[in-house]
């Protein structure tokens, strides 16, 4: 059995992710809470997956179902096992999740080893001290896990799509960013909560918030 | 005796105000257009308002979410609470429901999404006409009087009232409670595709709240509101007007099967007046 997960970013300007910010902190009135707000694109694939990480890799780019190679970048993970029982409802998220990374084109990943923290990697997760990344995975409820369908079938093998934001925010430690991070991204009222709309969204917290600083390397 | 002042709401993206201006005049209304960058004092002019359809924000982060946090929705909140009428049309209908206005089980509370449609086999944007009746047990300020099922235009991608509050989902889809629910030509409750369209639990077209003064409404009436818009062959008795029309000169200025709920608006008159 096999975990992947496959991410991909914009080339430009994200203005979805812009306009949300600027709701965040203007409309809504947290501009000392939220630095700054991200987007990418996630597929998480797991299940009896045949063919290596690296093949996988190739097929995904080749195909540009998920990707255009004129509009994004992307990279690869192994990941652990879980993540769609967790999206589910039946297990807690796997933490970490992203394990090693097996591909990428954006150069400033590909010029450089592997990272600890993958998903600090592919953040790109540095700034002052104070602040912290808070990756939020938000997915459809109703659709979520689903078979891999499409050209090339696989039994066995589900996928899950979704966006994957990450709030940063200012905050005295990580427990209270947390906290705080669930009132800003949950639609529970007109004047709370933008990211998720909980009646047909399912949301996952990657892992505890992250405190800014230099990305570690994976030691040779 | 002066017009009742109707307020047309403008959020960017949105795209369908100058029908709907258009047609609240023909329903004898005096409509105006309340960008969202203008004072929200200036809600206090209208006696009743309406958020038209189309992409607001372009639909970023979730349809009519970045428009339902604005300063404006917070007025027009205040407006709905003390009791004038709101109709969301479209795009107007998921502010109203991201607003939390509507089902408005309590004050700012949403309580509920538009999902995206789900038919088997068919996904993502569908416009159609449809027809779509209105529950009789169910208090609403734009239903009154609309008794018969009447047929009208959808377009969207996201029009399924849902929520994670099995309770209130129950009490959404029950049959005595529906506010507006898609039909057959002969009335009954669609089921399934294409009368239909998208999936929604309940049939449920629209739904309404704050006592019926708010209504989030999928369909577009104002794009049925003259009889030349509706097509010569849907079934029904607005069909065969239609096709009796298409005989005879003149058929411009015929209402149409949408314009009854538009004109709800001139009630609003005879209550000023009294």
């Amino acid at each position: 059995m096999s975990a992947w997960v496959f991410l991909v970013r914009g080339r430009g300007v994200d203005l979805v992710a812009m306009t949300a910010l600027h709701a965040l902190r203007e409309t809504m009135g947290l501009a000392d809470e939220v630095q700054a707000l991200h987007r990418d694109d996630l597929v998480s694939i797991e299940g009896a997956v045949s063919g290596t990480a690296e093949e996988w890799a190739d097929s995904l780019t080749a195909r540009q179902h998920w990707f255009n190679p004129n509009k994004h970048r992307y990279a690869l993970y192994e990941a652990a096992m879980g993540a769609h029982a967790a999206a589910e409802g039946s297990t807690a998220w796997p933490e970490p999740w992203l394990r090693r990374r097996v591909a990428s084109d954006r150069p400033e990943l590909a010029a450089r080893p592997p990272a600890v923290d993958a998903l600090a990697e592919w953040l790109e997760l540095s700034g002052p001290q104070g602040l912290y990344a808070v990756p939020l995975l938000v997915y459809d409820r109703e659709t979520g896990v689903r078979p891999l369908a499409g050209r090339s079938p696989q039994p066995g093998v589900t996928h899950l799509r979704g966006v994957l934001w990450t709030l940063v925010l200012a905050g005295d430690d990580a427990g209270a960013v947390s906290r705080r991070a669930e009132d800003i991204a949950l639609t529970r009222h007109r004047r709370q909560g933008l990211l998720v709309n909980p009646h047909m969204e399912g949301w996952a917290w990657v892992g505890a918030p992250r405190p800014l600083g230099p990305i570690t390397e994976v030691e040779a | 005796m002066s017009r009742v002042r109707i307020g047309v709401l403008q959020f960017p993206g949105l795209n369908c105000e100058d029908e709907t201006l258009r047609v609240l005049a023909f329903a004898g209304l005096e409509a105006s257009l309340v960008r969202w960058n203008e004072p929200v004092s200036r809600l206090a002019e209208f006696a009743g308002y309406v958020i038209p359809g189309g992409f607001s924000y372009q639909d970023r982060v979730r349809s009519g979410c970045i428009a339902a946090k604005s300063a404006l929705m917070e007025a027009l909140s205040r407006e709905v609470e003390g009791g004038k009428p709101v109709l969301g049309i479209c795009n107007g209908a998921q502010i109203l429901v991201e607003s939390g206005l509507v089902p408005g089980t309590a004050p700012g509370r949403v309580d509920v999404a538009m999902a995206r449609n789900r038919v088997p086999g068919r996904e993502g944007y569908n416009a159609c006409w449809v027809h779509v009746r209105a529950g009789r047990q169910a208090p609403c300020f734009f239903t009154e009087g609309l008794a018969e099922p009447f047929p009208v235009v959808i377009g969207h991608a996201e029009g399924r009232f849902l929520t994670r509050d099995r309770e209130l989902q129950a009490r959404l889809e029950d049959p005595s409670r529906r506010t507006l629910f898609y039909c057959t030509p002969d009335g009954e409750a669609a089921t399934e595709y294409p009368f239909n369209p998208n999936g929604s639990p309940g049939a449920l077209a629209g739904l309404a709240g704050l006592d019926g003064q708010a209504l989030a409404f999928m369909p577009h009436p104002e794009r049925a509101a003259w009889l030349w818009q509706v097509p010569e062959d849907i079934e029904g008795p607005w069909g065969r007007r239609r096709r009796e029309a298409a005989a005879r000169a003149g058929i411009a200025g015929h209402p149409g099967p949408g314009l009854a709920m538009i004109e709800s608006f001139r009630r609003l008159q005879k209550v000023e007046s009294v």
